[in-house]
């Protein structure tokens, strides 16, 4: 992200994402090309292939097969050849941030989706298009919401209001809506239903449509609410709730490219959580975004857009665990200074942190390494999280970089998001943050845990002291002596025994209680590597075996979250292209994301078989 | 869903202030005249993390000699009512290897199926589901109520964090291995779904004649729902198996609201509540996991949730309702309560604030903060069987009528599917043997370190299934080798 400010970094970057956000987006004036004329598409039950798309220059490699890896780009995936699957995505019902965020881009108002409706199912990500279902409740949700929306959006008639600038104002130049002549709402439905629907319409969808402004009219509607009716069932349609792409044959496993406004509605959706803008969507009626030079331009303009802010806060935000910060609680017997401001510093460095791997350093200057992720000496603090660290006394609420603040912090292990998140309310769980690191920046599995596990606390609740100051070491040592526990805590709990240093709202310590006996942060990784600090801790994990699982792991995340699926065998081929080519650019996640989308799973898709 | 025999529109009538019989006594006085199944109920009651263990939960006697443990007794006022049930294990799908994950554990309690993981959400049809469709199956093949089902909950918090899909945390309720269906947590959006899709809100009040405006946006809704429709069955064609499938199931959600819609009554605008003897209204607080507002009280919360479903129960609007107190592995601060100090015999207020609950779950099982918590829970279903007690229907009350599985898919701190803590409550129309304590021993081909195995879980839902509500099933959930289905649970019948 860019800042006025050579080390001020100003607070976009919030979990929920921000109204403000969206509503900073442009109005979109401006006619989808095509749209009016939507006789180019298919028919509505014809082919899904090439909707609205040109026959010009990127026509033709539409259905040309994925190329087989192993030719330019030097996989080292061990001689992969023959035929390779690009997969699938199944049909991905918008979760309720994408939704807020398009029906904020789209009409102007709030959607309300995260504040009231049901949490979203979750796979690996809450984007994950296998994990969403539909019932009763959830659809009555959708629709009643259609219906609120519509009513708010036509009740502000104003020539600068909602309806204007978000409905009618599509079509230019502008017509005349009238209950007897259809050819102004036609124009009106066209405009809207592309936008609504990512993609024109064909005329038979415009007919369908323009049949049920005519029936609200006969209802007893206006014209106007003729509009508002179409606009509502657009709403609470599928090809609004859900993103789908066709295959031109839904039962053929042969691979195809996707339509360009399948690829610019999935580029949207996984850099800004919303809508495709303009510019994309001009891209899909030019056919030029199925281009590999323009995809990667797009990654640039779309993350230097503030919208892009929503790819760091659901990307990292679930990735490394700010949304699980938002949720934890902390035992205010414990932490008596332990508040919201806190938490809410907690989150932003972590998004901060994560950026300067995306999109370099705060004004300006290359992205970090992601092999610097558990080394680099960069913290970002307001007032209250210097103050937290101990690194002397930056003023101000506004976020600062600081390189080198203490020799004890370092790197992602010592953020106090990862440290706090990753502990009990009362006390650290060693356990828990070694088996959060080897999870999620490793990607190692983990075994699950025996029944009948013994407690390690015995009778001390929460709120006693004595709970509180558990040396947690000590305990965790004597748990270990049981042959069941042995094998899964001698790989779980070196990592976090070396984080003893920072108690369970990650504040720097040096014994488990005042004027006891100091803490003993040394420790040995299953692989041999011995360590006495957490810099010493860093640095063996960002080395050999375990650095090259590092960059793996992100690769992995990042890919899982493109594609809005969870990665199976066959995409091994596709995920070591991606690697492959990462490993020649310098391990920015900026790169990788552009790796991504120019990768032939990310651009095509193929049927199932029947 | 079918049509509906007892319309809203009949609902409704039937709340009118003219009334001068008890309200059910109506649907009770057509069932028997329509030779009808008699009305039934049931609740899935579940609570998360299991329950401090040793002394602090059980029973044992029955009438007047039973005796309840300190984190039951807040169930003393009914406890001719309850049956606490020992020897309870949710271990069978695993065929006896318990993967003691809460998602998993969740997930497996009313289902009796080992749900798939790690990410996909395939799991199979809970109790609560199989008893709505053999209440309509009973029913001739259509639902006797609006709704053939409601699930709500009062987690506000994400508590998702065990690397399991979602859905196997905070849902109970599954309509096929692959639809949970997710509670609502709002209580003004369950008042709305009670009503689907609300009664008139304007108009012209005091008229006794239909108002036109409603009339007009019931038309209106209708006309959306029919081109959805169409347009979601042209869609699926061109879609491939699983897609046309997924497509399936909001194909489904928008035809059974267009059942909704149509059965909307478009009567004269009156009291605005669902039926006036609920005397229930529009609740005010709209909450949302992560959306809660700073005087948010998880007490309130329950309060209004339970005069929710007491209306859902009163007016007919469901029979079966699902409710979730909390989500597995929530580590939600109950703060608004303070400690308990339990002893041998029972509890007194304490002292301090309550902390988090998984938390506490973990902090040992004689910990008074976690028992404190489960007595909260035990508090409620006693609120729920007071507040079901108080609404005369026919001879009796509701309560007469009603089954509720109270339970929790985890034995306690030790992540355990053996000895799961379970309380059924109510005789459902005279066939459970309530007011007595009962341990379930003697589980089948029990092996190894199982030796507390006592009954499966599914076997406690089958009995009721079959024998309260009238289905023939040989067994529910899966029958695993190690621990196979016993059939119905004799003991637990009066």
């Amino acid at each position: 992200m860019k800042a006025g400010n050579e080390s001020k970094v100003s607070l976009h970057l919030t979990l929920a994402c921000s109204a403000a956000l969206a509503l900073a987006t442009v109005a979109c004036n401006g006619a989808i090309s095509g749209e009016g004329q939507p006789g180019g598409g298919p028919g509505a039950a014809g082919s899904g292939s090439g909707i609205g798309g040109p026959s010009g220059t990127a026509g033709g490699a539409m259905m040309n097969p994925p190329p087989a890896t192993g030719g330019s780009t030097g996989t080292g995936g061990a001689g992969v050849v023959g035929p390779l699957d690009s997969g699938r995505v199944s049909i991905h019902r918008l979760n309720n941030l994408e939704y807020d965020n398009t029906v904020m881009t789209l009409l102007g108002v709030n959607g309300m989706a995260q504040a009231t409706f049901q949490p979203d199912e979750q796979g690996e990500f809450d984007n994950d298009a296998d994990a969403f279902t539909m019932n009763d409740a959830r659809y009555e949700q959708y629709f009643n919401n259609a219906d609120t929306i519509g009513e708010t959006v036509f009740a502000d008639t104003a020539a600068t209001g909602l309806r204007q600038t978000y409905v009618y104002g599509l079509v230019t130049p502008p017509c005349t809506l009238s209950a007897t002549d259809t050819g102004c709402s036609s124009k009106i439905i066209a405009a809207f239903g592309a936008k609504a629907w990512r993609r024109p319409l064909t005329t038979a969808e415009v007919m369908g449509l323009q049949t049920l402004a005519t029936n609200a009219i006969s209802l007893g509607e206006t014209a106007d609410g003729s509009i508002k009716q179409v606009v509502k069932t657009l709403l609470a349609s599928p090809q609004f709730l859900y993103r789908i792409e066709f295959d031109p044959n839904p039962t053929s496993t042969v691979a195809h490219s996707l339509d360009p406004y399948e690829l610019a509605t999935r580029m949207s959706y996984l850099g800004w959580s919303n809508m495709p803008d303009q510019a994309l969507f001009d891209l899909a009626a030019s056919g030029q975004i199925l281009q590999d030079a323009v995809l990667t331009q797009q990654v640039d303009r779309m993350l230097a857009d503030p919208k892009g802010a929503n790819f760091t806060n659901s990307f990292a935000g679930q990735w490394l665990g700010a949304r699980d910060m938002q949720a934890h609680q902390v035992e205010p017997t414990a932490f008596m200074n332990f508040d919201d401001a806190l938490r809410s510093a907690f989150i932003q460095e972590e998004l901060l942190y994560f950026n300067q791997f995306l999109t370099g350093p705060p004004g300006g200057g290359p992205a970090l390494p992601m092999t610097k992720f558990f080394t680099t000496n960069t913290n970002f603090v307001n007032t209250r999280l210097a103050q937290h660290y101990g690194f002397g006394n930056p003023t101000g609420t506004a976020f600062q970089m600081v390189t080198g603040g203490s020799p004890n912090r370092i790197g992602f292990m010592g953020l106090g998001s990862f440290l706090t998140f990753t502990s009990y309310s009362y006390r650290t769980a060693p356990t828990l943050r070694g088996k959060w690191i080897l999870l999620n920046l490793l990607c190692q599995t983990i075994p699950s845990p025996p029944a009948n596990v013994p407690k390690l606390d015995a009778t001390a609740a929460p709120t006693d002291a004595s709970a509180q100051q558990e040396n947690v070491r000590a305990k965790l040592t004597a748990h270990r002596q049981a042959a069941d526990c042995f094998t899964c805590h001698s790989l779980l709990d070196p990592i976090g025994l070396g984080l003893e240093n920072f108690d369970a709202i990650g504040k720097y310590r040096t014994s488990y209680s005042a004027g006891g006996p100091p803490i003993d942060a040394s420790g040995m990784l299953p692989s041999g590597e011995m360590f006495s600090s957490l810099s010493q801790l860093a640095t063996i994990l960002s080395m050999g075996t375990h650095g090259q699982q590092l960059t793996d792991c992100a690769s992995h995340k990042m890919m899982t979250y493109a594609l809005s699926r969870s990665l199976v065998d066959s995409d091994n081929p596709y995920l070591n292209q991606v690697r492959t080519t990462w490993a020649g650019q310098g391990y920015g996640l900026k790169d990788l994301m552009k790796d991504i989308v120019t990768n032939d799973t990310f651009k095509f898709r193929r049927g199932e078989a029947p | 869903m079918k049509s509906t025999k007892w319309t809203r529109r009949q609902v409704l009538k039937g709340a009118g202030v003219a009334l001068s019989v008890p309200w059910l006594e109506t649907f009770e006085t057509k069932a028997k005249a329509a030779g009808t199944a008699p009305v039934r109920r049931y609740m899935s009651l579940y609570w998360p993390n299991g329950t401090a263990d040793g002394y602090l939960w059980g029973a044992t006697g029955a009438g007047a000699s039973m005796t309840l443990a300190p984190i039951l007794q807040p169930l003393q006022p009914n406890i001719s009512k309850i049956m606490p049930l020992g020897g309870v294990g949710n271990y069978s799908p695993w065929n006896g290897h318990v993967e003691p994950s809460h998602g998993n554990n969740c997930a497996t309690a009313f289902t009796g199926v080992k749900a798939n993981g790690p990410m996909s959400a395939n799991s199979s049809i809970s109790i609560d589901q199989a008893i709505g469709n053999q209440i309509q199956a009973a029913n001739g093949g259509t639902l006797p109520t609006p709704l053939h089902s409601l699930q709500v909950g009062l987690s506000t918090l994400d508590s998702y964090t065990d690397g399991l899909p979602g859905p196997h945390s905070r849902s109970i309720s599954w309509k096929d291995a692959a639809s949970p269906l997710y509670k609502i947590i709002s209580p003004q959006n369950v008042f709305d779904t009670l009503v689907a899709g609300g009664l008139p809100q304007t108009g012209n009040t005091g008229s006794t004649m239909p108002d036109p405006a409603a009339m007009r946006r019931q038309a209106l809704k209708k006309s959306a729902l029919d081109y959805i429709t169409n347009s979601a069955t042209t869609l699926q064609m061109r879609l491939s198996k699983s897609d046309s499938a997924r497509l399936g199931q909001f194909l489904t959600s928008v035809r059974d609201l267009e059942q909704r819609v149509t059965a909307m009554p478009i009567g004269p605008t009156t009291t605005g509540q669902t039926c006036s003897a609920s005397g229930v209204t529009r609740p005010t607080q709209v909450y949302a996991v992560g959306n809660t507002p700073p005087d948010y009280d998880r007490g309130k919360h329950a309060t209004l949730m339970i005069d929710l479903v007491t209306m859902a129960y009163q007016c007919d609007l469901t029979r079966v309702v699902s409710f979730m107190l909390d989500d597995a592995r929530s580590d939600f601060v109950y703060n608004f309560m303070t400690n308990r100090t339990f002893s041998q015999t029972g509890s007194t207020p304490g002292t301090g604030a309550v902390a988090g609950y998984h938390g506490l779950q973990h902090a040992g099982d004689q910990n008074d903060g976690f028992a404190t918590i489960t007595w909260w829970n035990m508090s409620r279903l006693n609120d729920l069987i007071t507040a079901f007690s108080k609404i005369p229907e026919g001879a009796g009350t509701v309560m007469d009528s009603v089954i509720i599985y109270a339970g929790c898919g985890m034995h306690g701190g030790n992540h355990d599917g053996l000895n799961v803590p379970t309380v059924l409550a109510g005789t459902g129309g005279g066939v459970i043997k309530t007011g007595q304590a009962l341990h379930l021993a003697g589980g089948s081909n029990v092996t190894g370190n199982k030796s507390e195995a006592g009954k499966n879980m599914q076997d406690v839902h089958l009995t009721i299934l079959n024998k309260v509500f009238g289905a023939n099933q040989k067994e529910f959930g899966v029958s695993m080798s190690n621990y196979p289905s016993q059939g119905v649970l004799t003991q637990l019948l009066a």
